[in-house]
């Protein structure tokens, strides 16, 4: 009996199982593309004058006016793949994180400033009093250093030496604790 | 820069010395600036009130990412610290943060005293005193802070 179930078993597991490994493997962020058809959108981030599309179809407008001339630094392809994933769903991208989030899209951060301190990246007075509670250097410094600031999916800010240190070897957020890995970790364009 | 003092060292340093926690002192070692002497007071309303406690801290060389060694050079009557000083603290450990600093661990101390936690003892025997008869445990700790602890 044991050995009929467990044969029956095995023929169950195994036809469906590699379906599902390859399905759920490799093919994640292709698949990502392939249904996300936004071309319109990236387009409309990366050219000024379309701007008042993206203004008038969406709700991340805002962040790209005031991200204003960084906009021409940002590699396309990132544009692209972070633009076409937030279009639709803002909110509850940020809650998914943990999931599959690869692209950390600098349009997606600077949504996130918006919503809430909008003056993170409207006056530049604001950032020079962002200081990372690592290292304890304040933003000038960190730049002096070529570095970036960097934000976590629970919303904490960091300079992207200290979090990434953090990150490999506690896997969590150094204020909340909440678990991180680099995926988690979002470049700040400031 | 191998040998060299980090920054966030000399920072925290220089931030303990220009704005010190009330009831701590903690100064850094002349010959090593990881190496500090640290003098805690007794919390008042806790049986070490008025009492006077020595510790040494000790920034390793991963520090911030790893936590900093502290160990009571006073004898202390608590359940979370061993005869040998040594500190039963879960951000010394595993719930330490690279966002934490020398002052909030020495804050964490200062409050340990406060609130000693017999159920997560160190000191086995003094823990047991404690939840037996909490009212002669106390007694003991404030003799003892007499007796090795005195500010005079």
């Amino acid at each position: 009996m044991s050995q009929r179930s467990r044969g029956r078993n095995r023929q169950v597991s195994e036809s469906p199982e590699p379906i599902v490994v390859e399905e759920q493997g490799g093919d994640n962020e292709s698949v990502i593309d392939l249904t996300c058809t936004v071309d319109e959108e990236y387009v409309d981030l990366t050219s000024l004058s379309q701007r008042s599309q993206s203004e008038s179809s969406g709700v991340n407008d805002a962040s790209f006016v005031i991200l204003g001339s960084p906009v021409a630094e940002l590699p396309a392809h990132r544009l692209r793949s972070g633009r076409g994933r937030h279009s639709n769903e803002d909110t509850p991208q940020e809650d998914t994180d943990e999931d599959d989030e690869l692209p950390p899209g600098p349009v997606r951060v600077s949504q996130r400033d918006n919503s809430e301190p909008a003056f993170l990246v409207a006056s530049p007075d604001a950032t020079q009093q962002i200081s990372c509670p690592v290292c304890l250097e304040d933003f000038k410094s960190i730049r002096k250093n070529h570095l970036k600031l960097n934000s976590t999916s629970c919303g904490h800010v960091f300079c992207q030496s200290c979090i990434e240190s953090a990150v490999r070897l506690h896997r969590a957020c150094p204020i909340c604790r909440k678990n991180l890995t680099m995926k988690n970790i979002i470049v700040l364009h400031l | 820069m191998a040998g060299g003092l980090p920054r966030r060292i000399i920072k925290e340093t220089q931030r303990l010395m220009q704005e010190p926690v009330p009831g701590i002192n903690a100064i850094p070692d002349e010959q090593n600036a990881r190496y500090f002497h640290v003098v805690v007071a007794g919390p008042e309303g806790s049986p070490y009130e008025n009492g006077v406690f020595k510790l040494e801290l000790f920034l390793p060389e991963e520090y911030p990412m790893s936590a900093p060694k502290v160990r009571f050079m006073t004898k202390i009557y608590h359940p979370n610290i061993d005869k040998v000083g040594r500190i039963c603290l879960d951000i010394l450990k595993d719930k330490w943060s690279p966002a934490l600093q020398i002052r909030t661990v020495l804050l964490s101390i200062q409050a340990l005293l406060s609130a000693p936690n017999p159920d997560d003892p160190l000191a086995n025997d003094v823990a047991e005193q404690w939840k037996t008869n909490e009212a002669k445990a106390i007694d003991t700790a404030r003799q003892w802070t007499r007796m090795y602890a005195d500010s005079n």
